[in-house]
């Protein structure tokens, strides 16, 4: 058996919304940064406010 | 009204499906995606090795590690650029020399830095000249001093807007000085100086991928070099310090985490791919800019210097005559959907500078005064014909109307 030392969980979700970002402009700093994530990981923190 | 955006990345099915590749597998970093992207970009430029980094800015400091800058050492650089080219001297607590521009190309004026480097090396009565104000004590010798002002360690041009910098010239005063010299192309992929391209004329260039360049990864770099121990001592810097024997815990000296991850690398190899292509619409767009331009009174298009084989069209920056009322333009532009912007202004006025510094208006003149009438239109390679038409016919009936004209000059 080949173990592997570790590894990420990917699935369709993580793969829809990287291919949402590359239908935008916005490639750096857009909302999926500066919105959804920073807020996803406030409110998962137990934060009001996150900023990457 | 016409919505015209600022600049967009040229994204298609391939970008994507690269992305996607990578997706499936667990190498989310430092993966084969990364391999084929420096080889890719190290081909393209003619440069023996290539080094993928998180950003432009981490590789210009990357550059300047290898270069041995270190604290109160000067560096040779361009005051009219983005800030990251002076700030990569400042990560190594050393001291930006700016040296004034040519008018023209908007890039160093390697008269002036001939004198700079004399002055610097040889004749130190006349060294002091060069600091910055704060730094113009009459104690403040050069070498061997008591002060804490170090030797000039390397030249820094910056090929602005995608037109390299006079290179050959660079290159003769850095040879006679046993100066390297470091290219900050991140501004100029695909450019062309007297045939050759930016990238593989200095000691090491430095590329950027931000997503208004000619090349996006989102964010990312890369370094191109000849050298091998540079290569080496770059791959190491990027991965925290880490040797190259592969022991993954041994840090043999001071690193960062400036890797660039595998799915920004997978999109820059989708592009690296189409880059002729994505190179080539850029061309049109400025093509079409220049034709509806030219002739049209109170702005002047691009100068391209005669050695410049090819521009790396990065941003399209005109100039606007003196009686121009700028801010007022800009304004006007934005009200009929069109952004624009002021690039740059002088990287020794900005507040940081001025207040580390001392500098104030007036120590750069030519440098300011291009910097005081440059404007920045729309561009990217996906403008389309109409899009362009609509700017340069909103631009000139601006231009016609007293509306955008400086008060002074109102007539």
């Amino acid at each position: 058996m080949q173990v592997p030392l570790s590894g990420p969980d990917i699935t369709k979700k993580e793969t829809d919304l990287i291919s949402e970002v590359l239908g935008t402009p916005y490639l750096s700093m857009g909302p999926k940064t500066s919105e959804d994530f920073e807020i996803a990981i406030a409110r998962y923190a137990g934060q009001a406010q996150g900023e990457t | 009204m016409m919505q015209v955006p600022l600049s967009g990345p040229d994204i298609t099915q391939r970008e994507r499906d690269l992305v996607n590749q990578v997706l499936d597998t667990p190498y989310l970093s430092m993966g084969p995606k990364i391999e084929l992207f420096e080889a890719a970009m190290g081909e393209y430029v003619g440069r023996q090795y290539a080094v993928g980094v998180s950003s432009g800015t981490a590789g210009l400091h990357l550059a300047v590690i290898a270069a041995g800058v270190e604290e109160g050492d000067l560096v040779i650089t361009t005051p009219f650029s983005f800030v990251a080219s002076a700030n990569c001297i400042l990560y190594q607590r050393a001291i930006p020399i700016f040296v004034d521009i040519d008018r023209q190309t908007m890039n160093l004026d390697p008269a002036l830095v001939a004198q700079a480097v004399v002055d610097l090396t040889d004749h130190q009565e006349w060294a002091t000249r060069w600091l910055p104000p704060s730094m113009r004590n009459a104690d403040c010798g050069l070498r061997n001093s008591k002060s804490q002002i170090g030797n000039l360690k390397c030249i820094l041009p910056v090929h602005i807007f995608g037109q390299p910098a006079d290179m050959e010239f660079l290159t003769w005063i850095a040879e006679r000085y046993h100066l390297p010299l470091i290219e900050d192309a991140c501004e100029a992929l695909g450019a062309e100086y007297q045939g050759k391209k930016a990238g593989s004329l200095g000691d090491v260039a430095v590329f950027a991928f931000y997503p208004n360049k000619q090349l996006t990864t989102g964010e990312g770099g890369m370094l191109v070099t000849d050298r091998e121990e540079w290569a080496a001592l770059f791959r190491s810097l990027r991965n925290q310090g880490r040797d190259d024997s592969g022991a993954w815990l041994n840090h043999v000296r001071l690193g960062y985490n400036y890797r660039l991850d595998e799915l920004s690398a997978a999109l820059g190899l989708a592009q690296m791919e189409r880059f002729e292509e994505l190179l080539s619409k850029r061309e049109r767009v400025a093509g079409w800019y220049g034709e509806r331009l030219q002739g049209l009174e109170g702005v002047e298009t691009p100068p391209i210097s005669p050695q410049t084989t090819r521009v790396g069209w990065f941003v399209y920056v005109v100039r606007l005559a003196s009686h121009v009322d700028r801010e007022t333009l800009m304004a006007s532009l934005e009200e009929r959907g069109i952004p624009s912007r002021a690039y740059f202004p002088p990287i020794h006025l900005q507040p940081f500078y001025r207040e580390t510094f001392g500098y104030q208006e007036g120590n750069f003149p030519v440098a300011e005064s291009v910097a005081s009438c440059t404007l920045a239109l729309p561009f990217c390679g996906t403008m389309t014909e109409e899009q362009v038409e609509y700017v340069c016919d909103k631009l000139g009936s601006l231009l016609r109307s007293k509306g955008c004209l400086k008060a002074s000059s109102a007539r």
